[in-house]
Parts: C-alpha cells; sequence; structure tokens
C-alpha cells in the first residue's frame, strides 16, 4: 500500500512537470502571428503554465517534505481542484483561436485535457490511499 | 473403506536388451483395509512408484482392476474420478509438489479450494501446527526447506480426511525428529480410519507398519512387520 | 470466489514481469487492430464525405485559377483563395448541351480578422439553384438564411448566436454545420446576396486582389450535372473547347490523387497490423508454451489433488484470458485517448480527409478489437491447454528424483 501510494505521488510530480512546461515547450499554443502579437490561445497556455507550476510545487511538497498521511490527502485533493481548472482553461475559461485545426485546438488543447483528468485520477486515488494509511497507522 | 487391486499389472514400452516391452509391475493383489498402514519397501525403480500411482488412479494398470469399496477405479471417466480422487484419496506425490504462486496455507487448503469450496482454515492451520509449520503460513514456497515443504505436503493431503491416503518417499527429506513425527501422523490417519499405505526407503517405518511389503523386480511380496 | 483469489490469477500475479511482457504484448495486438482500423475508417468516411461534399460531376473555373492550381487547393486542402470569371461565361455554360442541375459559386477569403492570423473561406451560394451545399446546411438549420447570415463549418471556433466581421461588415452564425474530416470544416457559406456585400466590403476597403470588378455581374466556379444521357467527360470536352477562358474539370478526378494515397495509407496500415499480428501471435504462442512447460509439475500436483483433466486446460485458458482482458483494456484506452482528442492533429499530419466515425461504430470496434485480442489469445493457449490436459501425471512426478 505505501509503495502504490509513494508512486502515485512520484506521478502526480511528473504528470505536474508535464502539464507546467510541458505546456509551455512541447505541446504550447499557435505561435506569435507575423507582426510579433499574440493571439487569445498564448494567454491560455500561460495560464496553464500557472497552474501547472503551482501544481509541481504542490505534489513535490506534498511528496518530499510533508510526513502527515493526512495533510498529504488534503494536498492531494487540492491537486485534483488545480487540475479541473487546468482542465477546462483551454477554450471555455480562455477563447482558444478561430479555426479547431489550429494548433492550440489540435495540440494543447487535447494535450492538456488528456494529463488534466490523469491528474484528476491520480490524485483522488492518492487523496484515498493517504486517508487509509492514516487510519491504519 | 477397503481397496482390492486384482491382478494388476504394468508395462511400458521401453528399449531393453530383448524386447521394446518393460514389465514394471507383474501381476499383483493387493488389499488395503481401513485403519491399517501398509508399508512397502524396495530398491529405486523397483516398481513401488508405479505401484503407488496405479491405486491413486493416475496411471492405467495395463490389465487387471481396482477396486474402492464397490467402484471401479477405472471405469469411471476422468471428470468423476478426479472428484472421487478429491473427495476420497489423499496423495503426498515424491518431491516438491508446492504451487509457487500460492503461499503455504493456501497450498494446504487447495483440495477445497481447487473445487470452489470453502477453504477449511481452520482445519489446515491445526494440521499445520501439529506439524510444526504453522509459523509459516504466510511463507511462500520459495523461502521453505524441503523438509517443510513435504509436511506442508503431508498436510495437504490429508485435510480432506481421505479414506485412502498414499504417501510416496514422505521422509525423503526430513531429519530424524521430522521423520518420527510424520509416521506418527500417518499413523494417527490409519488409527482415525484411513488406509494408508506408504512407500518408504526408511527402516524405522516397520515400528508404525500393520502390513509390510517389500518390491522386487515388479514383484511384491509380503514380509512379516517386525 | 473472488477472482484475485483463483488459481489463475494467482498463477498470474506470482510471476509479475512474464505477466507484465504479456499484458503488454496483448495491448499491442489490440492497440494496432483498434488504432489500424479506426484510422482506416476515418479515412475512408472523409472521402466519402468529401465527395458527397462536393456534389457535382463537373466544376468550372477561370482558366487562370487552374494554372496556380487554385481551385485544388481550395477545394482539397483548406488553402483560402479566390478568383473571378464574367458572368456572360455563367450564361454561355447554361446553353450549352447535357447541361442537368447547373449552379454558381462565390469565393472570398476574409483578411486576417482581429482574433487570428489565419483567414477564412467564404464560399457563397445561389440558394434557387443550389445543389451541392443546401442539402447538407439543411441538416444543421432548416431556416433560408437571410442577407448577412453565415453558416460556419465544424472547425470554426464560433457557435450559433455569435457575430463574426469580415472587411468591417457584421455577420451573423445561424448555424454550425456537423463535421465532414474535410477542408469544408473551416469554410463559412453564405448566400449570394450576401457574399456579394462582402466582395464590396473587400474592395471598398481596397483589401482585394480583383480591383476592377463588379460583384453583381461576377462569378467564382460554375457547378454540373450532367443531364441523363450524357458522360460527365462529354460535357467536360464541349466546355473546353467552345467557351473561351474557363476551365472544366471532373471532380472524379480532383479526388483521384486523394483516393490514392488514402489507399497507400491503408495498405501501410493493414501491413502493419498483420506485421504485429503475426510476431504477436507468435510470440504468445512460446510464450503460454514456456510458461506451462515451466510449471508441468504444478499441474501434475493439480491433478494429484483431484482436478480434472479439464479443469487444466480451464486454468491455462482462463489465464490467457485475464491476459487478453488486462492487455486489450491497456491497449484501447491509449488508443481512445490518443485518437479521439489528437483527431485534429492527424488529420493536419496526413492531409487526407479524416472523419471519425461516430461514437457506437467507435464502441464497435473497441470490442472488436477486444474480442480479436481475445480470440488471438486463446487461440494461442489452446495448443498448451491441449498438451496440459493430456499430462501424464504419473511420469511427470517420478521425474523429480
Amino acid at each position: 500500500m505505501k509503495k502504490i501510494s509513494l508512486i502515485l505521488d512520484a506521478v502526480l510530480c511528473v504528470l505536474s512537470a508535464l502539464l507546467c512546461f510541458g505546456t509551455k515547450y512541447l505541446f504550447h499554443a499557435c505561435p506569435p502571428k507575423e507582426d510579433g502579437s499574440w493571439m487569445a490561445c498564448h494567454w491560455a497556455e500561460q495560464t496553464v503554465f500557472g497552474l501547472g507550476l503551482v501544481l509541481l510545487i504542490l505534489s513535490l511538497v506534498m511528496t518530499c517534505a510533508i510526513k502527515d498521511q493526512k495533510v498529504k490527502s488534503g494536498i492531494a485533493l487540492s491537486l485534483e481542484g488545480i487540475a479541473a481548472m487546468a482542465l477546462v482553461t483551454p477554450n471555455y475559461l480562455i477563447h482558444l483561436c478561430m479555426m479547431t485545426d489550429m494548433r492550440c485546438h489540435a495540440v494543447m488543447k487535447p494535450a492538456v485535457m488528456i494529463i488534466s483528468i490523469i491528474i484528476i485520477l491520480c490524485g483522488a486515488a492518492a487523496s484515498v490511499l493517504h486517508r487509509k494509511e492514516e487510519t491504519e497507522s | 473403506m477397503i481397496l482390492k487391486a486384482e491382478k494388476i499389472s504394468k508395462e511400458f514400452i521401453r528399449e531393453t536388451k530383448n524386447s521394446n516391452r518393460f514389465l514394471a509391475l507383474q501381476e499383483t493383489d493387493l488389499t488395503l483395509e481401513a485403519r491399517s498402514l501398509t508399508v512397502l519397501t524396495g530398491r529405486s525403480g523397483s516398481g513401488k512408484s508405479t505401484l503407488l500411482n496405479l491405486l491413486a488412479g493416475l496411471m492405467l494398470p495395463t490389465s487387471g482392476k481396482i477396486f474402492l469399496d464397490e467402484q471401479e477405479l477405472y471405469a469411471m471417466p476422468d471428470q468423476v474420478l478426479s472428484r472421487f480422487r478429491n473427495q476420497h484419496i489423499g496423495v503426498i506425490p515424491q518431491g516438491q509438489t508446492a504451487l509457487h504462486s500460492l503461499n503455504v496455507l493456501e497450498n494446504v487448503c487447495l483440495p477445497y479450494t481447487l473445487r470452489g469450496e470453502d477453504a477449511h482454515q481452520a482445519e489446515a492451520e491445526a494440521l499445520l501446527e501439529q506439524l510444526d509449520i504453522l509459523h509459516l503460513k504466510s511463507a511462500m514456497p520459495a523461502e521453505l526447506s524441503g523438509g517443510e515443504l513435504r509436511r506442508m505436503a503431508v498436510a495437504r493431503a490429508v485435510l480432506r480426511k481421505p479414506e485412502l491416503l498414499l504417501a510416496d518417499e514422505p521422509t525423503s527429506d526430513l531429519d530424524d525428529e521430522n521423520t518420527r513425527t510424520v509416521f506418527a501422523f500417518l499413523r494417527q490417519a490409519a488409527d482415525q480410519g484411513a488406509a494408508v499405505f506408504v512407500v518408504t526407503h526408511e527402516n524405522d517405518a516397520f515400528r508404525y507398519a500393520d502390513r509390510c511389503f517389500r518390491m522386487d523386480g515388479g514383484r511384491m511380496q509380503e514380509q512379516s512387520a517386525d | 470466489m473472488k477472482i484475485s483469489r483463483s488459481l489463475p490469477f494467482r498463477n498470474l500475479a506470482g510471476k509479475p514481469v512474464r505477466t507484465a511482457v504479456l499484458i503488454f504484448l496483448t495491448a499491442l495486438l489490440s492497440l494496432t487492430v483498434f488504432g489500424g482500423t479506426l484510422m482506416i475508417t476515418s479515412l475512408r468516411t472523409g472521402l466519402r464525405s468529401l465527395e458527397s461534399r462536393l456534389g457535382a460531376d463537373i466544376m468550372v473555373v477561370p482558366y487562370e485559377a487552374t494554372t496556380k492550381s487554385n481551385l485544388e487547393n481550395i477545394v482539397l486542402q483548406g488553402a483560402t483563395g479566390y478568383f473571378y470569371m464574367d458572368h456572360a461565361r455563367y450564361e454561355k455554360i447554361l446553353s450549352r448541351e447535357g447541361i442537368g442541375q447547373v449552379s454558381a459559386q462565390f469565393f472570398l477569403a476574409s483578411a486576417s480578422s482581429g482574433c487570428c492570423s489565419l483567414a477564412v473561406q467564404i464560399i457563397g451560394f445561389d440558394p434557387e439553384t443550389d445543389f451541392t451545399i443546401t442539402p447538407w446546411i439543411k441538416k444543421s438549420y432548416s431556416q433560408t438564411l437571410q442577407k448577412y447570415d453565415i453558416v460556419v463549418g465544424n472547425d470554426l471556433n464560433a457557435f450559433v448566436g455569435d457575430t463574426l466581421s469580415f472587411y468591417g461588415t457584421e455577420c451573423h452564425v445561424a448555424a454550425k454545420l456537423d463535421k465532414t474530416g474535410t477542408s469544408f470544416d473551416t469554410a463559412v457559406f453564405t448566400n449570394q446576396e450576401t457574399i456579394k456585400a462582402l466582395i464590396q466590403s473587400s474592395i471598398d476597403l481596397n483589401m482585394n486582389t480583383f480591383r476592377n470588378i463588379n460583384p453583381e455581374q461576377v462569378v467564382s466556379c460554375v457547378l454540373i450535372n450532367a443531364a441523363e444521357g450524357y458522360t460527365p467527360e462529354e460535357i467536360v470536352n464541349d466546355i473546353n473547347i467552345h467557351i473561351k477562358k474557363v476551365k472544366a474539370i471532373q471532380t472524379k478526378e480532383m479526388i483521384s490523387g486523394i483516393s490514392d494515397s488514402l489507399q497507400g495509407v491503408s495498405r501501410i496500415i493493414g501491413i502493419l497490423i498483420l506485421i504485429v499480428w503475426i510476431l504477436g501471435i507468435v510470440i504468445l504462442l512460446l510464450a503460454f508454451t514456456m510458461s506451462v512447460s515451466e510449471r508441468k509439475k504444478e499441474f501434475a500436483v493439480l491433478r494429484v489433488i483431484g482436478a480434472s483433466r479439464k479443469k487444466l486446460a480451464g486454468i491455462v485458458m482462463q489465464e490467457s484470458l485475464l491476459i487478453c482482458l488486462a492487455g486489450s483494456a491497456a491497449g484501447i484506452l491509449p488508443g481512445l485517448l490518443i485518437l479521439l482528442p489528437f483527431h485534429q492533429l492527424i488529420e493536419e499530419q496526413l492531409n487526407l480527409p479524416f472523419l471519425l466515425p461516430n461514437s457506437g461504430a467507435i464502441l464497435g470496434y473497441v470490442i472488436g478489437a477486444i474480442l480479436a485480442s481475445v480470440l488471438t489469445g486463446c487461440t494461442a493457449a489452446a495448443a498448451s491447454a491441449l498438451r496440459i490436459s493430456r499430462i501424464d501425471t504419473a511420469l511427470i512426478l517420478r521425474g523429480d528424483n
């Protein structure tokens, strides 16, 4: 049980890092226009980057610094909420570009959605597991 | 229960000097009665295990019939014979016979769980206690010594309180003290009503036996039990 | 009895590495068959959708449009562009023999509008004669389009009720079309009246490369269906010979390039599926055979304890069934997670019409892929199961000492 929750914590760290830096550098939104100005999707990308950074810091703190299982469980729960925000950021909270075959729709949005959903699922599992360890010990 | 073997023999197809037939067991009659412990000794390759496998319903005899009470063993179809063996015959085979994916207690409970029945854990634990390996009940077979594994196999064979108990070299890996434990255990099973048949090299075995046989070149002869 | 406590499950759990490798392998099998068939079907649906969207036997365009291969870019690749010819040529076409249904269309490309750097292709049609776009719009919008009403393709991030501005003219989104998997998904459709006004606005703003045209007197292309008794070839030749400065093209020929590359892609995918499956079956066969061989003694022991021959075979089959079910889940899930959200990216990379089938059909493929991998796994295990059911218990037990 302990091993599984440790693995989940590590997975959450990796996914958060992926959401944070991946959105910025790998599956980023559309490039700037020829005149150098940004389109709306860029601000969605920035927001996801920020949310990802928060997720990364929280998951690292949860994994490395916190010993109390109850606190770990709570942090895992908060990760879920933040990931849910990241999930709805592209196109729902912040509008993306005009055509859905553009990069922000075709690449960034699905990638962010998939990673966010996995974070939500892992966060839920981690939260439950940490609660269990609390009651067991 | 009474086991009656009538004129059973077993031939194998194998290259020998004169023919390609090898007579492992010559025509033999044998009766095993409830509440008795029968010991069979003999050199390696003399046909002891062959006889035991025939009695267990695991090997079709070349000739002859085997009856358990009124039931003819080899007249039953495989599924019926398998269920019959599960319920009425306990076998302790040669060598290491643990299932490696199950722990000791689960291995012992197999005769029940294999058929989807309730595991009877308490009885299994009592047997392990008697055989002095209860502390290993959650261990995996790979962690056990040869002697411990053998005692596990003994517990497994007697869990369903079979009317016929067949043991093939049950003490080959055991030290003197454990050998005595196992034989006392088999004796106890006989006293409680089972027909017990033991193939062994152990001279000690005679002390526990009601009848003794010696196998030599596929021919079985009774010896006096002292 | 719970599955997690059953013997087949415990056997698999007892050999985690081997089990993981086998699950990975079956996952690969189901992923290739699921992903592969979904890809091929999506491409075929896309092509069919494109065919029905084109909807006419023949397109007639001004000659300069073909030299720049403008037309195919606009229709097939989703590039934006526009060209015009005199309305008189349309009249001339009407007078030729063998013409069945006929309708003119008007093209315009929007300038980079406020939100986005990409221009949008605007296609105008004549509601009175149109036979290609109207039937398709009818599926999403049953009313008649008013002036400044537009219908947007599915890939446009605009919704019913939104207002889009082209060359300073506000247009109202009346409907959004279903996905077609073709370049039409990024286009905007409107009636003759509206597009003429928009063309005029672009000229007024000095943003149209055709400076001296009168929107009322031009068309961009003419769509024709051959009348009964005439073949499209005859009409194409007739128009190309008798009407100057225009080019008639058979739409079938335009698509032939696409259907060629589609066949190529389908073949590659098919070969890939075949290779993975042959390899997979061989490896599974070996793996099951080895795994049963090394446990011969355990099966003999089970037999001693009272397992029938059928039961032994059942244990082997159940092990393979568990592996296949776990494997196909592990293969299909990522397949769904990749193909569904990223279909837009795949469409773009392939540069072919790509239309995912509906969710019912996808569910069908999921079930099909699970069945296929279960069937393969069970076939591979059947040989081992048969062998183990014929096990000579006595011989194996003797072999130990």
